[in-house]
């Protein structure tokens, strides 16, 4: 079943072959390996640029100016490093619960206004409340939730309204007017300060419905 | 300075057995697997026109750089699904170990295209994924341990292959470690040694519970503390022999808590999996022996075969 090594075979099948790696093999390597480190490296925050621009030496320094210099100029495209990182798919950055991990727990949903003024709450599916099994198969909502709700993501808002808006159309009569996205959140404490729980809740954007746009995306 | 060129050399493109990424290749085919098709329960929200996450919204992030991606332009739901199940289906042929070269490259294919259709579902664990399929894509993954070997390589030998496929595997996750303490220790909760307290009480993160006196301060600090001298470690010490089995260790029991008590699927399996690149093909095979040796397996030791290794 495993067999390890051609010297363990019958001696008539033990063939002499030439080893090594090409040379063009090694270079690739050396050059993957490094394309690879600097996506890798930490991107510079607000202090960073601060702290790489003070006179004087300190190690606090130097990681702050590796920080930029490696965004300045390996991470740019004139670099062309980028072409290779992102264009055949090793992009990467390893940021899990850093710098810091999430303080806040955060879910989502949506109040829906329908046209003869009634209003409706639309869920997005909430990992907390799944069983386990659904859990793991479902988590992508989560990491959407991540990459939808906070405001660098505002690009994509006057289409997540729609996305609400359908599921709130069950009358062909009475359609959806007006949607307002909503965070529920609550803060975690530092320790040993227990978390109360108690979600607050904030509507961050509100859109009134185009029902032409609504109705092509309708399955 | 040419003896350490020379003895670099030998530790990156040095001999050795291909089995350790034969067995890591079958560990990934199967996580590929549960990882692509996690997707279909959640096709309609995020790969179809009518979902959240439109074809244009992906596009978005192209930033004028060409990519492999399959599905660029293409807003037909049903050629999506079709590029899904090819992904799981090279993924179940790479696990098999059949024609595993093609397979193992189609299925980095795939799963790119995938990645670049729904880059904003992905978890670092997905990332990682994709960069071990690679690893494996362009190793000798399918020299052992596979139904290429069964049925176009049986009574030929298995020749030691040069171990930098593997070398890369390991290069990829100190990379992991090292980047993530780098990044952390410019956070102030990691530095404060209270990090793991927050971790711990989000609640659309939790899965199975925890005792209470977890989040006691001293135990926060250790937890935090411990976790980035476990992460570093990784990234440097688990490079030395005598050293690998005392940082894997408590590096297993890190993975194993948050694998317990967080959901984050697959993860936990996706970087533990590439531990197995940090030993050599007789340690594995050392293992296998010993697991044969013992009563419940020992039915499964098919006489004769264990001794041609």
């Amino acid at each position: 079943m495993f067999y390890t090594r051609d010297v363990s075979e019958p001696a008539d099948q033990v063939v002499e072959k030439k080893r090594g790696v090409h040379w063009a093999i090694k270079v690739w390597l050396l050059f993957h390996c490094f394309a690879v480190f600097t996506r890798t490296i930490p991107l510079p925050q607000p202090a960073d640029h601060d702290r790489a621009a003070q006179p004087g030496f300190s190690p606090q320094k130097l990681d702050s100016q590796l920080k930029v210099a490696n965004l300045n100029t390996f991470r740019q495209k004139e670099w062309l490093i980028p072409y290779y990182t992102e264009g055949l798919g090793f992009w990467q950055y390893w940021d899990m619960f850093a710098p810091d991990p999430a303080k806040e727990d955060i879910w989502m949903d949506a109040e829906v206004e329908l046209a003869d003024g009634t209003k409706t709450i639309v869920a997005y599916p909430r990992i907390y409340e799944m069983p386990l099994y659904e859990k793991f198969f479902k988590e992508r909502y989560r990491k959407y939730r991540e990459r939808v709700s906070g405001d660098n993501y505002s690009w994509k808002w006057p289409h997540t309204v729609n996305w609400f808006a359908i599921r709130a159309w069950q009358d062909e009569e009475n359609p959806p007017v007006r949607v307002t996205l909503r965070r529920h959140f609550y803060l975690v404490p530092p320790p040993p300060e227990k978390p109360n729980f108690e979600y607050q809740t904030y509507g961050f954007y509100t859109a009134l419905i185009d029902q032409q746009a609504l109705k092509e995306m309708r399955p | 300075m040419k003896k350490w060129l020379a003895d670099a050399n030998e530790a990156i493109f040095g001999y050795g057995s291909p089995l350790p990424l034969c067995v890591f290749r079958i560990i990934i085919g199967f996580l590929s697997f549960l990882s692509i098709g996690i997707n279909l329960a959640i096709f309609n929200d995020f790969f179809t026109e009518h979902g959240l996450y439109p074809v244009w919204m992906s596009e978005r992030y192209t930033e004028g750089i060409p990519r492999i991606d399959l599905l660029a332009g293409v807003t037909d739901s049903r050629v999506t699904i079709v590029v899904l199940i090819l992904g799981m289906l090279a993924a179940v042929l790479t696990m098999l170990g059949l024609f595993t070269r093609v397979s193992s490259i189609a299925l980095f294919v795939l799963m790119t295209t995938i990645h670049h259709r729904s880059g904003d579902l992905l978890m670092a664990g997905d990332w990682l994924l994709r960069l071990w399929v690679f690893s494996v894509a362009i190793g000798p993954s399918g020299a052992m341990v596979s139904l290429d070997r069964k049925f176009f390589g049986k009574g030929k030998a298995v020749e030691e292959v040069s171990l930098w496929p593997q070398r890369l595997v390991q290069f990829q996750l100190a990379v992991v470690y090292f980047m993530t303490v780098w990044l952390k220790w410019s956070g102030d909760s990691w530095r404060d040694g209270s990090a793991t307290y927050y971790a711990g009480h989000l609640k659309e993160f939790t899965r199975f519970p925890v005792p209470d006196f977890i989040y006691s301060l001293p135990l926060v600090k250790i937890a935090t503390y411990g976790t980035l001298l476990v992460e570093l470690a990784m990234a440097s010490l688990v490079f030395s022999k005598p050293l690998r089995k005392w940082v894997m260790i408590p590096a297993l029991i890190m993975h194993g808590y948050i694998e317990y008590s967080m959901n984050i699927p697959l993860f936990q399996w996706v970087i533990v999996s590439a531990f197995v690149c940090h030993f050599g093909g007789e340690e594995i095979l050392g293992w296998w022996k010993k697991l044969l040796g013992k009563p419940p397996f020992r039915r499964f030791a098919v006489s004769g075969e264990l001794e041609h290794a």
